[in-house]
């Protein structure tokens, strides 16, 4: 909202700056944004007359013109502009006047006449975008008494300061100035000058001239309507011009620039009609018929659904109600007769239509946050009024008035001790009627400690009691309501699960992993990227229905595509040593109607390595392969807890067939874990080899938390170390070697630990060798060398038997 | 024979004070006190003496043996310590190397500052609630005094599913979720951090991003304790001498509500560029909860009230770690997410 300085004081006595009230106004709930001086954009801009305009030769438009500007001499001044003529008055730019934009004035030699400066258009001094012609100036001084020389920003009054004030969507009401210097007068204790609203009414009766019909009370729930008659069409008063450039709209002629002026002052939308155009001097209010048109008067042809607020005459649809006027009932120069409409619509569809037709304006945006329907009486009085000072007009008597129902104001009682109950003051019933009072709002008393307050319609964001209570806050002002902290006593925390999480993100960076934030909506094109078949799982995604582009447009069901783009981005800035990870749902949608059913939405987590390890001078870095992440998902399970993680070879078309594996906890597949495809890597402009992981957390925290104490004693007596080689073929997992191992070696064999393969020569073809070394303990003596004897042949047997896995 | 002891006595403490190495000093020991060394050959004569004389001789030949032994193992330490220091010498690097890199992980800013944020309202008796993040229109709007058409939605554009259906526009549906599952026990004391999601995409605005939303309700919570507490959260998170400035702004499912400023940490409150010379810094939202909010999740607004309050972490973690660019939150750069 633009806030003239200058307009409001005319409700208001303002003594203060217009900055001081711009923080009293952001201090009150109103914030502002910055004030804004207007006349300062340019200067040496003077009122001046043309004494005689006589045409270049040898050109087609200039004209050289001497101009006087009140001083000895008159200046010659060359001017193109097609409305240039005696007797003129014009805004003249002297030589070494600065124009916006820093453009600097100086004498040129044009044609063989030296131009003293130049007279100046609208859009020259940056007062609006008319460049038809110079400014005429004629009118703003019609007695003909013009102050030549004078400073155009004196002469004309320009110079003001806007604020401009963020409105917050409760306080629609101040998109009105006078509700605004309401506002303001809560805070500075003075009366609000309200405009005289009296004109004579020497026309004929209203009801004679025009008839009017609402056929849904629903859809407007009041139309009232006034006639002025005989206007002239021309320029609005300077006053007038000025407030509204001030306020960002564009002066266009008396009567349009009448019917913004009563808007922004009254926050009352008015519509406009040529009255002589109204066929059949009829008016019906109704909805559209589905595939009904009319022409609106920015020249479109608008085409309505159905449903959408149409005021017609006798012929059809003369408006688009509250939101663009027709081309068949537009004011124009030639109109006489002037209906004015003030009326109240429904405001959800007010929304509709000018969402749909793609039309914003003042006037709907008002409508669609709600507007008091008390006021349209008024504001139609006031632009009557207006129209028959500026417009030469003479008023039909009296006004149509179709209305349902006047919404009555609100009475709520306001109770001293709720108001302090709730704020935690000590505000005595005095100094809360104090607040109430200088609102404007009637109260009387209700009991002892109790107001009775009367809320005025335009205040329609107050209906319950809290809300009053707000007021006597932000009026009394929020810097006296005390700082205490709540007396409740309780224990905060995270849950246990939350408490895994942070502990499992620390392990993962400790693990030198670093965690990436990727958004959760994702390009469904991911799919193909991945080379997922047409029936894998992640292929069901849940859609934006709007979404902003096809980036983000559907639930990301794997944290991988962000990861591997994550990756992307920081190889093509040659970051080339990259570990990541990432927590965070991935969303699998409901098997029936996903659009309106929750999505369950599984906490994972994401893991990436790629790229080139540093190498350091002291140590050699491995490059990064599937047992890296191995180490750290066993890592991560262990920090857990969780020692029984195993691996079976996993079958995605995204991952290396044979380096990768699913992560399997107690016989449910929680994740996977592998080399990327090297299609899918060259897919994700990846080098190299990348390598992914990916886990639900669930399970591993149910795990986690699932678990007993275990035994934290040190063995009493020393273990017997033994190692064991074995040879076998390479097609039998070491995974099931080691659990062979484990089973056969008895209740004494306490640890296993690969620490060797092997698959060179002399080792055969198809075969490898595995190193172990083992652990033989017992807690309660020492094992005899006979005992683990016993125990190692009988691992070395069912080696051989079950794997034909023979002793080295 | 003393003198003759006496004589090969001096001579081997001699030769062990001349001895160059270990190695000579092993023959001195061996040629003085071996099998057949020369303090042994005395001692062997032990029987030639008369037995008047003998004591004397074997105290005189223990005492040397004991003289020379001592000579030989102070000279051997002599010697092992001179090896050890010529070997460390030789063992010297070059200190001023770099250290073997670990490979060097990260919690990402905007986790780092969750679980700030998490602990300090852990510590003023917060616990931590979550919820889904696709919410019905009733979570995220309804239950919190939007009812559909409301002009307010427009300050939180959605995005949708369905018109049943959306991705959750802050964690406020979290605190109804909450309140439905305490249905009526208070005090209800919560913080519900989290991804929320509305559709703006500009150098401010993202189209993801996460906020701690915080609700106390309770027998008589006032807006003076909104105050002191979101105070306190103040001076915790950005600095001891921090002040708040409160000033009435609009939400629908807060009455009163207002927006907190906190005084510049940058120029203390004098005006700067970071606080575009008001001295302050929006950081949050906040209110006493309207009284609407309180009854459609079934607490009496006459028995109980309450305030809530809601921040962006991007926004805190921007101002506390002077982030000028969003977009660098969730870009993923490892030079960025090395960089705090």
């Amino acid at each position: 909202m633009r806030v003239s300085y200058n307009w409001l004081k005319q409700y208001l006595d303002l003594e203060m700056p217009a900055e001081e009230l711009a923080k009293r106004y952001t201090l009150a709930g109103l914030e502002y944004d910055e004030v804004i001086t207007v006349g300062e954009e340019f200067s040496g801009v003077v009122v001046a007359k043309v004494l005689s305009c006589d045409k270049v030769e040898k050109s087609d438009h200039l004209h050289i013109c001497q101009v006087d500007i009140g001083a000895a001499e008159p200046l010659n001044i060359i001017c193109g502009a097609p409305n240039v003529r005696e007797g003129l008055l014009v805004a003249c730019a002297k030589v070494g006047a600065v124009l916006p934009g820093d453009f600097e004035i100086s004498a040129r030699k044009t044609f063989g006449y030296l131009s003293q400066g130049m007279l100046c258009s609208q859009k020259e001094l940056g007062l609006s975008e008319d460049h038809s012609g110079i400014w005429e100036l004629n009118d703003y001084f019609p007695d003909a008494d013009a102050p030549l020389g004078m400073d155009v920003v004196e002469a004309l009054d320009i110079r003001d300061e806007v604020l401009i004030i963020e409105l917050t969507p409760n306080r629609s009401d101040c998109l009105g100035m006078i509700n605004l210097a309401r506002e303001a007068a809560a805070y500075t204790g003075g009366p609000v000058h309200y405009p005289d609203l009296s004109y004579p009414e020497d026309g004929g009766k209203i009801e004679e001239l025009i008839s009017i019909e609402v056929a849904d009370e629903q859809l407007c729930p009041r139309y009232l309507a006034r006639l002025v008659q005989g206007v002239k069409i021309g320029p609005s008063p300077l006053w007038m011009q000025n407030y509204l450039r001030a306020a960002g709209m564009r002066p266009i002629n008396n009567v349009v620039d009448i019917s913004n002026f009563v808007m922004l002052e009254m926050n009352q939308p008015l519509h406009t009609f040529d009255y002589q155009s109204l066929r059949g001097q009829k008016i019906l209010v109704r909805a559209a018929e589905p595939g009904e048109e009319m022409q609106t008067l920015d020249g479109k042809d608008r085409k309505f659904s159905g449903g959408e607020i149409l005021i017609c005459d006798d012929d059809g649809p003369v408006c688009v109600a509250g939101v663009m006027g027709g081309m068949n009932s537009e004011v124009t120069e030639q109109t006489t007769d002037i209906l004015i409409e003030a009326a109240a619509f429904n405001p959800v569809s007010i929304r509709r239509t000018s969402r749909r037709l793609g039309i914003p304006s003042e006037a709907s945006m008002r409508f669609e946050k709600g507007i008091d329907i008390a006021s349209c009486d008024e504001a139609a009085k006031r632009a009557a009024q207006l129209m028959v000072k500026y417009c030469g007009g003479t008023a039909a008597q009296g006004k149509i008035d179709v209305c349902s129902a006047i919404p009555q104001p609100v009475q709520i009682i306001l109770r001293a001790e709720r108001v302090n109950h709730l704020l935690g003051t000590s505000f005595t019933l005095d100094e809360i009627q104090g607040v109430i009072t200088a609102l404007g709002f009637a109260l009387e008393a209700a009991g002892d400690d109790a107001l009775l307050v009367t809320v005025p319609t335009y205040r329609q964001d107050i209906s319950l009691e809290v809300d009053l209570i707000e007021e006597v806050a932000r009026i009394k002002g929020f810097d006296l309501i005390p700082k205490t902290l709540p007396l409740n006593e309780t224990i905060g925390g995270r849950t246990p699960k939350q408490e895994l999480l942070r502990s499992l993100s620390n392990t993962c960076a400790a693990c030198g992993l670093n965690e990436a934030v990727n958004y959760s909506f994702i390009h469904p094109g991911e799919a193909d990227l991945l080379r997922l078949p047409a029936e894998h799982p992640w292929r069901s995604t849940l859609a934006i229905s709007n979404p902003l582009s096809e980036d983000q447009s559907v639930m990301r069901r794997s944290l991988l595509p962000g990861l591997l783009h994550t990756a992307e981005r920081n190889m093509a800035r040659r970051n080339l040593d990259l570990r990541f990870f990432e927590t965070g749902m991935v969303f699998i949608p409901a098997a029936e109607t996903p659009e309106k059913v929750q999505p369950q939405e599984v906490l994972t987590l994401g893991m990436l390595l790629a790229g080139t390890p540093t190498d350091n001078w002291h140590v050699k870095a491995a490059p990064y392969d599937y047992f890296t992440m191995k180490g750290i998902v066993e890592r991560i399970a262990l920090s857990l807890g969780i020692d029984n993680l195993k691996f079976a070879r996993a079958n995605e078309e995204y991952l290396h067939p044979g380096r990768s594996a699913v992560i399997i906890l107690d016989s449910l597949q929680i994740g996977i874990i592998g080399e990327l495809h090297p299609q899918v890597a060259e897919n994700y402009q990846l080098s190299g080899r990348v390598i992914v992981a990916e886990l639900s957390l669930e399970p591993l925290f149910l795990a986690a938390l699932a678990q007993g104490n275990k035994d934290h004693s040190l063995p009493r007596y020393p273990a017997s170390n033994r190692d064991i080689a074995v040879i076998g073929s390479c097609d039998i997992p070491e995974q099931e070697i080691a659990a062979t191992i484990r089973e056969a070696g008895g209740e004494y064999l306490r640890a296993v630990r690969l620490f060797d393969l092997y698959d060179q020569a002399p080792v055969p073809e198809g075969q490898r060798s595995l190193a172990y070394a083992l652990d033989f303990r017992d807690d309660n003596r020492t094992l005899t060398d006979k005992e683990v004897d016993a125990a190692f042949a009988a691992i070395v047997k069912a080696l051989a038997d079950r794997h034909d896995y023979q002793l080295r | 024979m003393l003198e003759e002891l006496k004589q090969i006595e001096a001579e081997a403490l001699a030769a062990v004070a001349n001895a160059a190495d270990a190695e000579q000093l092993t023959e001195i020991k061996v040629a003085y006190l071996g099998k057949k060394g020369k303090i042994t050959a005395v001692s062997r004569q032990m029987g030639q003496v008369s037995p008047e004389e003998r004591p004397a001789l074997g105290a005189a030949v223990n005492q040397a043996k004991g003289a020379v032994e001592t000579a030989i193992s102070s000279r051997m330490a002599e010697f092992r310590s001179a090896q050890m220091a010529a070997a460390l010498a030789e063992e010297t690097i070059d200190i001023s190397l770099p250290g073997t890199s670990l490979p060097r992980g990260s919690r990402h800013i905007l986790s780092v500052v969750q679980e700030q944020m998490e602990d300090i309202f852990i510590g003023l008796g917060y616990s931590i609630a979550e919820g889904p993040q696709v919410e019905y229109d009733y979570y995220n709007f309804e239950a919190l005094n939007l009812p559909p058409e409301h002009p307010a939605r427009d300050m939180q554009d959605s995005f949708y599913f369905s018109e049943k259906m959306l991705l959750r526009t802050h964690t406020s549906p979290v605190q109804v979720r909450t309140m439905e599952r305490m249905a009526g026990q208070l005090p209800v004391k919560v913080i519900s951090p989290g991804v929320v999601y509305r559709r703006d995409d500009d150098a401010t605005h993202s189209p993801m991003f996460h906020q701690v939303e915080g609700l106390l309700i309770d027998k008589h919570v006032t807006f003076a304790d909104l105050s002191g507490t979101l105070l306190e959260f103040a001076r915790q998170m950005f600095g001891e001498d921090r002040e708040i400035r409160l000033r009435p702004s609009y939400f629908p499912f807060t009455e009163p509500s207002a927006e907190v400023d906190i005084s510049c940490f940058a120029c203390g409150g004098k005006g700067c560029r970071l606080c575009k010379g008001s001295g302050w810094i929006e950081i949050l939202g906040s209110g006493e909860v309207h009284p609407k909010v309180l009854a459609m999740s079934g607490y009496d607004p006459e028995q109980c009230s309450g305030f809530a309050f809601g921040m962006g972490i991007e926004r805190v973690a921007m101002l506390k770690y002077g982030i000028t660019d969003m977009r660098l939150l969730f870009d993923n750069d490892i030079r960025f997410l090395h960089s705090f």
